[in-house]
């Protein structure tokens, strides 16, 4: 009788668990996130940062969907292929062998937002902070995936190639 | 004979209006509390400085700037995670306060719950240094 008394408190609790978790929520980044996705840079102008992050962006191949100077925003997009064809083939190959139907990621959109923010503390320092995110869709087209982006090299390369083009954009200035 | 199917026309005409969807195109089943729960009010009217804040808590909370007009004063973003999440805020000056109200839609359905849009003023507060007040 208590066993089934506490076996009916802990489906209770686990349910009511349930609830609060899946309540919609928006947490705000963590501490190493904001650390992974922001730089600051001085001895600069804003424009020159927006100038030289729209120029990266280009180089990457990415289109600019949005740009706002007041604000300090520049929003741009890509289409990319998820992974290569020798991979993807063989994975489809392996499919039709065992004769199941086989899907593999295969194509991406990958949105990435740039904000730019003065450091009031000091004059001509700038913060820059990027946030990329993805959705993947597999070979039937169906959507696999949409989330952010936290692999760590992805803003290590983003950020090297703006170090250089702000180098590039203060010396042309 | 007639009677009945004049009464049967305007059954059939009634059931129609009930069920065409287009009418919910002008029509929202928002209610007073949501809007109040959207909307806060800021004691400044320094409209870069709270975009600027909008635009940095919208990053902070994992969202992708779509558009930003500060003409009109909205901002919009995207967030994934898993799923799709829209927001939309608005920046309006109202005498010395700034009214700011946000939006959150997922698969195009107005989010009704109170914690998304509490995180959100939080953030924004924390963002600002300014305390902000319910708006009726």
């Amino acid at each position: 009788m208590i066993q089934a008394y506490w076996s009916g408190l802990l489906i209770l609790g686990l349910s009511l668990l349930g609830c609060i978790q899946s309540s919609p929520s928006l947490p705000a980044t963590t501490l190493e996130t904001r650390a992974q996705q922001t730089r600051q840079f001085n001895n600069i102008s804003e424009t020159t940062l927006l100038t030289a992050t729209i120029a990266v962006l280009q180089d990457l191949g990415y289109t600019i969907e949005e740009s706002n100077k007041p604000l300090g925003i520049v929003t741009a997009a890509k289409r990319a292929t998820v992974g290569n064809a020798g991979e993807k083939f063989a994975l489809l190959a392996l499919g039709v062998a065992a004769g199941v139907h086989t899907s593999v990621e295969h194509q991406q959109l990958i949105r990435v937002t740039v904000v730019t923010q003065a450091t009031p503390a000091r004059a001509h320092t700038h913060q820059i902070r990027a946030t990329f995110q993805h959705e993947v869709w597999d070979t039937d087209g169906k959507r696999t995936r949409a989330e952010p982006i936290h692999r760590d090299s992805v803003y290590q390369d983003f950020f090297a190639k703006l170090s250089q083009a702000v180098f590039l954009e203060q010396t042309l200035a | 004979m007639k009677l009945r199917c004049i009464i049967l026309c305007c059954c059939a005409g009634l059931l129609w209006g009930c069920l065409d969807p287009s009418h919910q195109a002008a029509h929202s089943e928002n209610s007073l509390e949501l809007r109040q729960l959207q909307t806060r009010a800021y004691d400044t009217t320094d409209r870069i400085k709270i975009a600027r804040a909008i635009v940095a808590t919208l990053q902070d909370l994992g969202f992708i700037i779509d558009r930003a007009d500060m003409e009109l004063g909205t901002i919009s973003g995207t967030r994934l995670d898993g799923r799709t999440l829209k927001a939309t805020v608005t920046l309006r000056l109202r005498g010395k306060r700034a009214l700011v109200r946000l939006n959150v839609n997922r698969d195009h359905r107005t989010m009704t719950d109170p914690n998304l849009y509490q995180d959100f003023f939080i953030a924004l507060d924390k963002s600002l240094f300014l305390v902000a007040m319910q708006v009726d």
